[in-house]
């Protein structure tokens, strides 16, 4: 998957070298009435700064629990990620996007 | 009330209870969600639509942005990384948080967060004191004083005033016509800002703003480069972080 190496590979480079940031977890709460979907808070600190980071799963049929979503500072990786599709898929091409991923994977 | 009736009634409805409640602790098994509608209900995957009317001058003052922050300001901000201690940095950051105080005051007034309001005031003033003018934050540890960081700008938007439009500022980068209003309701409860300023001479006030400015710049500056080098069209992205982000403040 050319969008995971992107991901991965641009939000861990500056761990590469540096100092490990240390992890608090808090509690679980649940999403959905029934329980399928769950929400895990925790606290990442490095160098001093500290951020939010909250992972979102769910119990999926013949998967088991799954990470859907990751929250960083509130803000939904997985929706910021659709926003871009939509916009780019209202002028340009699926090729092009794997052109356009494929570059970028160079660069980073 | 002693008639067995009774007895047995309250042992039902008691029995009731303890099963409802008992029954929340369990994931229901027969409930367990289909791949493709992971993310139907989901609070959160469809947020953050903004209007952007101008659109085609904004991705322009965010390329050239973009010019400036990677070319320019990048490798600066490394360089003051190294320079400066961390522990100066950290002083410098706290100092001009303390100094915002006017700031996030009024913004949860506005929002009728008295509660809010006053632990600020109190936090204010421990640090100004014990913290030696700021330079320190004492209140860091106690979690009385963790407090979600109100502007004027979130005033608006818990009043129900919505953000207008997606505006990119030059250099200062993303905001909307509701949060650029609230910089601007900022500035004059800010005591460095213009237009009422406690520090009277302009070179000396330039300097301090300047140095808030670059204090804060790397780590911005770093968020900024992750942030659009992973993204397929790095402009709708931090469009959409920005409104997301700013949802959440103004829900706190």
């Amino acid at each position: 998957m050319l969008i995971t190496d992107l991901v991965l590979r641009t939000y861990t480079r500056e761990l590469n070298n540096g100092p490990k940031p240390t992890l608090k977890f808090g509690k679980a709460k649940a999403l959905t009435e029934s329980k399928s979907k769950i929400e895990i808070a925790s606290k990442v600190s490095l160098n001093g700064n500290e951020a939010n980071l909250n992972y979102r799963l769910a119990n999926i049929k013949d998967r088991g629990w799954q990470f859907y979503d990751v929250l960083v500072e509130g803000v939904s990786m997985v929706s910021n990620y659709r926003k871009q599709f939509d916009e780019h898929f209202q002028r340009k091409s699926a090729s092009d996007l794997i052109d356009l991923l494929k570059s970028k994977l160079k660069e980073a | 009330m002693k008639h067995p009736k009774w007895i047995a009634l309250a042992v039902g409805v008691g029995l009731l209870f303890l099963f409802s409640a008992r029954s929340e602790n369990f994931i229901d098994m027969s409930n367990l969600m289909e791949i493709d509608e992971l993310l139907d209900d989901d609070e959160g995957s469809n947020r953050g639509s903004i209007a952007d009317p101008l659109e085609g001058l904004n991705r322009t003052i965010f390329g050239i942005n973009n010019f400036v922050y990677k070319t320019l300001l990048r490798p600066f901000t490394h360089q003051y990384v190294l320079v400066v201690p961390k522990e100066a940095r950290r002083a410098v950051g706290n100092f001009f948080v303390n100094l915002e105080y006017p700031v996030r005051f009024t913004g949860s007034i506005l929002q009728l967060k008295i509660g809010h309001a006053t632990k600020e005031t109190g936090k204010f003033l421990i640090n100004s004191t014990v913290g030696i003018g700021g330079l320190i934050d004492v209140t860091k540890e106690d979690p009385t004083f963790d407090l979600p960081e109100e502007d004027i700008g979130q005033a608006f938007g818990s009043w129900g005033i919505n953000h207008g439009f997606y505006i990119v500022l030059p250099f200062l980068g993303p905001s909307s016509l509701r949060g650029f209003a609230g910089r601007l309701g900022g500035n004059t409860v800010d005591p460095l800002s213009e237009p009422w300023t406690q520090v009277d001479d302009t070179h000396e006030r330039l300097l301090l703003q300047g140095t808030d400015t670059i204090n804060d710049l790397p780590e911005i500056i770093d968020l900024f480069y992750s942030i659009t080098n992973s993204a397929i069209d790095p402009y709708a992205a931090v469009r959409n972080g920005y409104t997301q982000y700013r949802a959440n403040q103004v829900k706190e």
